[in-house]
């Protein structure tokens, strides 16, 4: 049965034609990403052409000011990226369904201390609080992943917490409750697995979120540290006028890496939304 | 303790239930009496229908009953256990003795689970069967409910709304129950199937031995399964008795009322003289007076000194109703 209902979901999914393509492309990044060690032309770190080369036979995207393969830098960024955007995302996600588990079951003094932190991180403006966090902490690949995850949560802690106030309050937990099952047995089994479905949606903006972030700040020299590649660091070198007007090589595969990414996963989130609500059916 | 006869099997002793109202700042928030200096006693083997309309408090009662709202006031007895101070933790290992059935048959189901799993999870947890024995069980017990043992593998939102009501049933009864609370268990079906639900539990009563707490606000259903009726209003319990002689003579103008709205589609019943309030329910009423004192076409002087305790119907075994003035004089009121 269960197998019938996952296809269910398939099916449902598959109705957003747009979606399914995103899907499509985004497995596809992802398997560049994975395999970039085995496609990539060149070694991303080392000088292996001429400076500045626009893209020809030899280095499809060119090369950039210290003679570096773009391709090559690209595919590499795009593995940081989705590494960095994936793990945010768990750590967020951990966190986030953790403490609003804890908030809305047990209600109460924990409800109020964890709900008031959430709210305090959430007023932080959000960008400096990431600068200033990576500014303490050694900028780097991991410290950004960390930085990331910490302050991604409070949106799913709320949105577990309004899930397990409202559960909680359903005639099939009452009932649960009558019939004589422990708390544990309501919170995990019955009322968890009736979250995970806007839990996973939520976690597909994350996701992009991240990743966008993760960009934001390496553009700003505050994330992934050079040589090393990510999609962030990758713009870094649009920041000059020069590289923006004239050496579009340098900054167009990136940019366009970063929106399709994004542009992707939101939509496949979407059809997500539609595809895993059990009264959506045809 | 089972043999113990005379004691009430539950028992509420002036419960009452205040609830918050939502909005407002927490400084003044005004509250509301859902359920008023509430006393009921069910004895073993009977089943008790509570009557009233929507609001009246009665799902308050059966809540309270069931230890998942706490009186504000009062005290809740189950088989002599005092169990409306105990945590759920405490009162755990009552449970299987006493079991409930919802209102609304498709939230209280799981929609993630199936009808098995659904059935056989409160049978693991207090130890009555698991794995092959409690599949067996479940089985037996769809077969009991009228449905076929095949349905354990489907999921709630597969089922008919009087199928789902069955599982709900089967689920209740799969812990052995002595008491089972029903909150009104038909409401959500088309009449049609609440035939065919009604008759059922009938069937369970006299097979299972169980007593039952019958809440509805159909009077045919509840006269149909019930030995012994509370009418509320407001709150409050207005008549206690038992069913037929309540039925066949109210003694309270509130109970007449309900008795007549309903419509009937006897010919010599249809143009029987009937006794109408006026108005809404009244939320503020005077008091030390009648709650029923400013809508009740009999009221006069006297009814704003009686305040509405519930007082034994003269004439009448085992009957109480909360007017002092009673009814023996009515038939100028009524039009």
């Amino acid at each position: 049965m269960a197998h019938g209902k996952r296809r269910g979901v398939w099916r449902r999914f598959c109705r957003h034609r747009v979606a399914v393509a995103c899907l499509a492309l985004l497995a596809l990044m992802m398997l560049l990403a994975l395999l970039a060690p085995l496609i990539a032309p060149y070694a991303p770190t080392k000088p292996v052409g001429q400076f500045a080369q626009p893209p020809g036979p030899g280095h499809l995207l060119g090369t950039d000011k210290i003679g570096r393969d773009v391709l090559s830098r690209n595919l590499y960024a795009m593995r940081v990226s989705l590494f960095v955007g994936l793990m945010a995302t768990l750590i967020s996600t951990a966190v986030g369904v953790l403490l609003g588990l804890v908030s809305g079951w047990f209600g109460g003094p924990a409800d109020k201390a964890i709900m008031g932190f959430t709210d305090m991180v959430m007023s932080f403006p959000y960008i400096l609080l990431v600068l200033v966090a990576a500014a303490i902490f050694q900028p780097g690949l991991k410290s950004i992943v960390l930085i990331l995850g910490f302050v991604d949560w409070p949106g799913v802690a709320r949105l577990v917490r309004g899930n397990v106030l409202s559960l909680k309050e359903t005639n099939f937990a009452k009932s649960d409750v009558t019939a004589g099952l422990p708390g544990g047995y309501i919170l995990f089994s019955e009322i968890l697995p009736n979250t995970i479905a806007p839990v996973l949606v939520y976690a597909t903006s994350v996701f992009a979120l991240s990743i966008l972030d993760e960009a934001a700040l390496s553009f700003l020299g505050m994330g992934v540290q050079p040589p090393t590649p990510s999609l962030g660091n990758l713009l870094n070198g649009a920041e000059s006028l020069s590289v923006l007007t004239g050496k579009p090589w340098l900054w167009v595969p990136a940019g366009t890496t970063i929106i399709l990414l994004v542009v992707c996963i939101n939509f496949v989130g979407d059809a997500l939304r539609d595809a895993l609500d059990p009264r959506n059916t045809e | 303790m089972r043999c113990d006869v005379d004691r009430p099997l539950m028992e509420l002793r002036g419960v009452s239930k205040r609830f918050r109202r939502s909005g407002g700042n927490s400084l003044f928030q005004s509250t509301f009496e859902a359920v008023r200096d509430v006393s009921l006693t069910v004895r073993r083997g009977e089943t008790l229908g509570i009557v009233g309309e929507s609001g009246c408090g009665k799902s308050t009662v059966a809540r309270v009953m069931m230890g998942i709202e706490r009186p504000t006031r009062g005290e809740v007895w189950f088989d002599g256990v005092r169990i409306d101070r105990l945590s759920q933790r405490a009162l755990r290992p009552l449970r299987p003795r006493f079991q409930m059935v919802f209102q609304d048959s498709a939230s209280s189901l799981n929609p993630r689970k199936t009808v098995g799993a659904l059935i056989a999870a409160p049978m693991r947890f207090h130890g009555v069967a698991r794995g092959a024995a409690a599949r067996e069980r479940t089985a037996a017990l769809l077969d009991t409910v009228g449905l076929p043992a095949a349905m354990a593998l489907r999921y709630p939102h597969e089922l008919s709304g009087g199928q789902r009501q069955r599982v709900c049933i089967a689920r209740a009864l799969a812990l052995n129950p002595e008491l089972l609370v029903l909150d009104e268990p038909v409401s959500a079906l088309d009449v049609s199937v609440q035939a065919q639900v009604l008759n059922l539990l009938r069937d369970l009563q006299a097979k299972l031995d169980l007593t039952c707490v019958f809440i509805g606000h159909g009077l045919g259903a509840v006269r149909y399964v019930s030995d012994r009726i509370a009418v509320m209003y407001m709150g409050r319990v207005v008549e206690t008795g038992p069913a037929e002689a309540l039925f066949a003579r109210p003694a309270h103008p509130y109970t007449r009322a309900l008795l007549d709205a309903a419509p009937s589609a006897d010919y010599a019943l249809r143009d029987r003289p009937r006794l109408t309030l006026a108005g809404e329910p009244d939320e503020t009423p005077p008091p030390g007076a009648c709650s029923l004192c400013r809508r009740c076409p009999l009221a006069d002087d006297a009814c704003l000194r009686h305040d509405d305790a519930l007082r034994p119907v003269p004439g009448e075994e085992g009957r109480q109703a909360a007017c002092a003035r009673g009814m023996k004089d009515a038939a100028s009121g009524i039009e």
